[in-house]
């Protein structure tokens, strides 16, 4: 069954805390445009639309909390300060994603050395406990992976985007995604499998 | 189409991903070789395991921080600019007048007072810099949102 598109969203309740208060609706092109004359209120909406999706695309590059609200928050202040270079006729999340990613490589770049252990599967997952040993060694494969691999996992697995999507992000053909799909499935299945004894 | 080619779209099957051709060659294959109906059905249990495998959600507190903070940190980092150059010019000057004597004696070589200007400088930026760290350092307390 094909995905459905998780990109279309052509309208923003400006201050959506205050949605009974305010009709005034806008679209993501004048909330831009907006911004790009430096008004940061109106940028909120922006932000609250995508922080859920920014953070834990976040979470899955550095497989941490903190790491992952401090980089996507970063993402987007980066976002705010670029966004007179940002053509407003185009969507915004792929522009974005772009950043999150490069400050995600920065982040593991400069902290490869460091002491941080990344949280166990247990402190990120859900029903950690079912399966507990396979999810477990799954979540360490897909920290074993490499970068562009660990990509395309989260972005197709925790995510939910479709190749279409997830190569309109990278900025990758579709043949690539598949092919970097494929592998990185391999190495995991690997994992899987041994765990189900389908060996 | 080469065996490997084929391996591919055989993966992708369950993904919904593939064009009607795409899902006849593959159906096609299947009939003939054994290598893929495995591949297919582990693939199969590949992707009902990853579907299980979901992000925990933070807590509510942590959403509506979140966007404050962006926020936060968008209105401040011209206030800690500010900041910054500020204590760096004082603590320039502070440091200056410190060795002042010896940088106005005319006996001093010039190589002398250059090294003495550069550590200076070196000094205070490295030092603004370690405080700001620290203070952000000390503000943030890792896996605070994490529950055990």
């Amino acid at each position: 069954m094909a995905k459905e598109t998780v990109l279309q969203r052509d309208f923003f309740y400006y201050g959506a805390e205050d949605r009974m208060k305010t009709e005034k609706v806008l679209s993501e092109r004048d909330i831009i445009e907006s911004v790009k004359k430096g008004n940061k209120e109106v940028y909120q909406s922006i932000v609250k639309f995508y922080m859920k999706r920014a953070y834990y695309i976040a979470l899955g590059f550095v497989h941490n909390h903190q790491d992952a609200l401090d980089v996507s928050q970063k993402a987007f202040i980066k976002a705010f300060r670029k966004i007179k270079n940002f053509d407003s006729n185009k969507s915004f999340f792929p522009w974005f994603y772009r950043l999150l990613r490069n400050i995600c490589i920065d982040h593991l770049k400069s902290h490869r050395y460091t002491s941080e252990i990344p949280l166990e599967a247990v402190q990120v997952l859900e029903r950690a406990n079912e399966d507990r040993e396979m999810k477990e060694a799954i979540w360490k494969g897909i920290e074993k992976l490499e970068f562009d691999q660990r990509e395309v996992i989260i972005l197709y697995y925790f995510q939910q985007f479709s190749y279409k999507e997830i190569a309109e992000f990278t900025g990758k053909p579709l043949g690539t995604v598949m092919s970097c799909l494929y592998y990185s499935k391999k190495k995991l299945k690997g994992i899987i499998v041994k765990y189900l004894g389908l060996e | 189409m080469e065996h490997q080619e084929i391996k591919k779209l055989v993966s992708s099957y369950h993904d919904g991903e593939l064009n009607e051709e795409q899902k006849g060659i593959v159906e096609k294959h299947l009939e003939q070789c054994s290598e893929c109906r495995k591949e297919f059905e582990e693939m199969a249990k590949f992707k009902e395991v990853m579907s299980k495998m979901k992000l925990k959600k933070p807590n509510k507190e942590v959403w509506k921080l979140y966007s404050a903070s962006v926020y936060n940190r968008l209105e401040r980092r011209i206030g800690w600019m500010l900041f910054s150059i500020g204590a760096m010019i004082l603590l320039f000057y502070g440091g200056y007048k410190a060795v002042e004597g010896l940088i106005n004696d005319p006996s001093t070589p010039l190589i002398l007072k250059l090294g003495i200007m550069t550590v200076l400088g070196g000094v205070v930026i490295l030092l603004v810099s370690m405080v700001r760290e620290r203070f952000f350092v000390r503000n943030r307390e890792r896996y605070k949102e994490v529950e055990k």
